[in-house]
């Protein structure tokens, strides 16, 4: 326990000191990677645990980013305008949320990625708002010092609410949506209720890093806030890192931004490709990503990492719902054992 | 009045050559239950290769279209025996994410790769025809004859898919996928030449529409969700439904470009899906 804690601490330490001992680069690489990891945990929470695919997650994102600009813009204090940021895409994912909860599967996440198109426009063709295609830019600010830490906590705060989560009654009911709704439905689980907390959850968060960002930057675009890019890079994190588990949105965002940045930024071009390549290859030859393969299993356990937080997520249901160890379970490798998904099984039936 | 009229006839052109694009979509997700985001890019790659061929072949834009056709239905199969048969499809959820990552990467790749060769920017295919000109009227000639090249294909799809067996076992497995296996079609045929037929018919599309239009690497996506609009609106798997769709999502842009602005029509297909899917998913035509 007292070695998972060092290997909790010891990044978030070392990120925190890097304003004083790294370099400018360092502290902007950094503030990207913590901005990753915001995107990729909170969207993981609707992908991961909940089973629903959000396309538009960018749009929580860029409705941050464009309320902090107009705020700022209209006079009002940073704080002001970074909350009214975080309440706008709450309100949205709340309001949003409402009419798309009766989609599901990839209907659902069509029209995610259609509201994250129409955000897109309206954000360029509002010309008298947003300033259109041109963009929306505020003041420069002096220091990197607040944006850098308010990132770092996010950052933070984002796995630590997937921790929460995974643990959670409402965690135990997002799973139940995930493997089968109406199971989940007759057991007595508001599911509509439950869907549409978690969404609101999932875009806290993004839009307080949005404003973030736009501190940070001072500028933003149609193309910078509700970009596909914007929204696609947690896609692709999470599934690489290991979706709906806690570890895996971190692992994921962190090991593409690092190889992105060792590799790709000194190519400068094909780093679509990149990601392209890395979904297709994680789509086909490892579903499960990172966390549930075999050597960072082994990885994770030897940290002394909890393993409910890893490639376990979930299994504690099986405990409580079957007197008898499921035939996967008991496969002699635990790793794997994730991979079968133990509340429903596969779909209907196949599992029992 | 005028004017009224001739959106209306542009949007029949432009509504046939959205349902010839879209269908193969409407097709592979109602056989192979697979969401594939990188249809458009198949559009968008055969516009270019009806481009190089036109411009280095000397090829009109119509004997481009079946040659660019045959070779995408074989890459289409390729694809699809490569990549998509192998998709982990223990549960619909996984076969959706699974899809949804693999399409999407590929369309990523896709969209980035021609970006990388072709040096971006936005090209067409040069071809001009002679108007008629009759009275005090004009008739495009390109456009009438791309018109009813689009029509000729809509129709011979339809011919193929309630005529032959192929075709009806095709739709038959759209219907139902264990009812068409169990009365002996061999689905894993079916859903190859599903898949390898609707990338052919999209690409074939991609010629047209470089003809009439401008094509750009990046501009799949956005026209797979296009397509999206257009096939949930006709309900999926419906050809009919599809035409219907294109009609009016065609017919809806070119009024909003009209009345409102050319800013606001990339909006309106979007604005349709997200209504259609909520309002009526089973589509116009479909039944409860």
């Amino acid at each position: 326990m007292r070695r998972a804690a060092l290997v909790v601490a010891v990044p978030i330490v070392l990120a925190a000191v890097t304003p004083w001992l790294g370099s400018r680069y360092h502290v902007s690489f950094l503030f990207f990677l913590c901005m990753a990891v915001v995107l990729t945990a909170t969207y993981d929470i609707g992908a991961g645990y909940m089973g629903y695919i959000n396309l538009g997650h960018g749009a929580f994102f860029g409705l941050g980013a464009y309320v902090y600009g107009l705020t700022v813009t209209h006079g009002g204090p940073t704080a002001a305008a970074l909350l009214l940021g975080a309440a706008a895409a709450a309100l949205f994912a709340a309001l949003v949320g409402i009419p798309l909860f009766h989609l599901r599967g990839a209907y659902f996440a069509i029209s995610t990625f259609g509201i994250l198109k129409i955000m897109e426009i309206l954000a360029a063709n509002l010309r008298g708002i947003t300033g259109g295609t041109t963009g929306l830019s505020i003041a420069p600010t002096r220091s990197t010092f607040p944006t850098f830490y308010l990132m770092l906590v996010l950052a933070v705060a984002a796995v630590g609410l997937n921790a929460w989560i995974a643990r959670s009654r409402l965690g135990l009911g997002l799973l139940g949506i995930r493997e089968d709704e109406e199971v989940a439905e007759v057991s007595g689980i508001d599911t509509s209720r439950l869907k549409r907390v978690a969404f609101v959850l999932s875009a806290l968060l993004p839009g307080l890093a949005g404003g973030v960002y736009m501190w940070q930057m001072t500028y933003v675009d149609p193309a910078s806030a509700f970009g596909t890019s914007v929204s696609f890079a947690p896609i692709i994190m999470a599934a690489l890192g290991g979706s709906g588990t806690v570890a895996g949105p971190v692992v994921g965002a962190v090991s593409l931004t690092l190889v992105e940045e060792l590799l790709w930024s000194r190519l400068g071009y094909l780093q679509l490709a990149m990601y392209g390549a890395v979904l297709v290859f994680v789509g086909i030859f490892m579903p499960g990503g990172l966390m549930r393969s075999r050597a960072f299993g082994r990885a994770y356990a030897a940290l002394g990492l909890p393993e409910h937080y890893g490639y376990r997520v979930g299994t504690r249901t099986v405990r409580s719902r079957r007197s008898h160890p499921s035939p996967t379970a008991s496969n002699s490798c635990p790793v794997h054992a994730a991979d079968s998904e133990p509340v429903g099984g596969e779909g209907r039936g196949a599992g029992s | 009045m005028s004017a009224f009229l001739q959106i209306l006839v542009g949007a029949v052109l432009q509504g046939a050559l959205y349902t010839l694009g879209a269908f193969g979509l409407s097709l592979s997700f109602g056989v192979l239950k697979i969401l594939n985001l990188s249809h458009g890019d198949f559009l968008m790659l055969g516009g270019f290769a009806g481009y190089f061929a036109f411009l280095y072949g000397g090829l009109n834009p119509f004997a481009a279209a079946v040659l660019v056709a045959v070779l995408v239905f074989g890459a289409g199969v390729g694809y699809y025996r490569a990549l998509l048969a192998r998709l982990p499809s223990g549960s619909f959820r996984r076969l959706l994410v699974s899809s949804v990552m693999v399409t999407l990467g590929t369309a990523l790749a896709i969209e980035d790769l021609t970006s990388f060769l072709w040096g971006g920017g936005s090209t067409g295919i040069p071809y001009r025809m002679t108007s008629l000109v009759w009275g005090q009227t004009v008739f495009p000639l390109l456009r009438l004859v791309l018109l009813f090249a689009t029509l000729a294909l809509t129709l011979m799809l339809h011919v193929f898919l309630t005529r032959t067996f192929l075709g009806r076992a095709i739709v038959a497995s759209t219907i139902n996928r264990e009812g068409a296996l169990v009365v002996g079609i061999d689905v894993r045929t079916v859903a190859v030449v599903t898949f390898g037929l609707g990338v052919a018919l999209a690409a074939s599309a991609g010629v047209f529409y470089a003809t009439l239009y401008t094509i750009e690497p990046f501009m799949g996506l956005a026209l797979t969700l296009k397509y999206l609009a257009v096939i949930v609106v006709g309900g999926i798997g419906n050809l009919p439904g599809a035409f219907l769709g294109g009609f009016v999502i065609a017919a809806s842009e070119a009024f909003t470009a009209h009345y409102a602005g050319p800013h606001w029509s990339p909006m309106v297909a979007f604005i349709i899906l997200v209504l259609a899917l909520l309002l009526r998913p089973q589509g116009l035509l479909g039944r409860e």
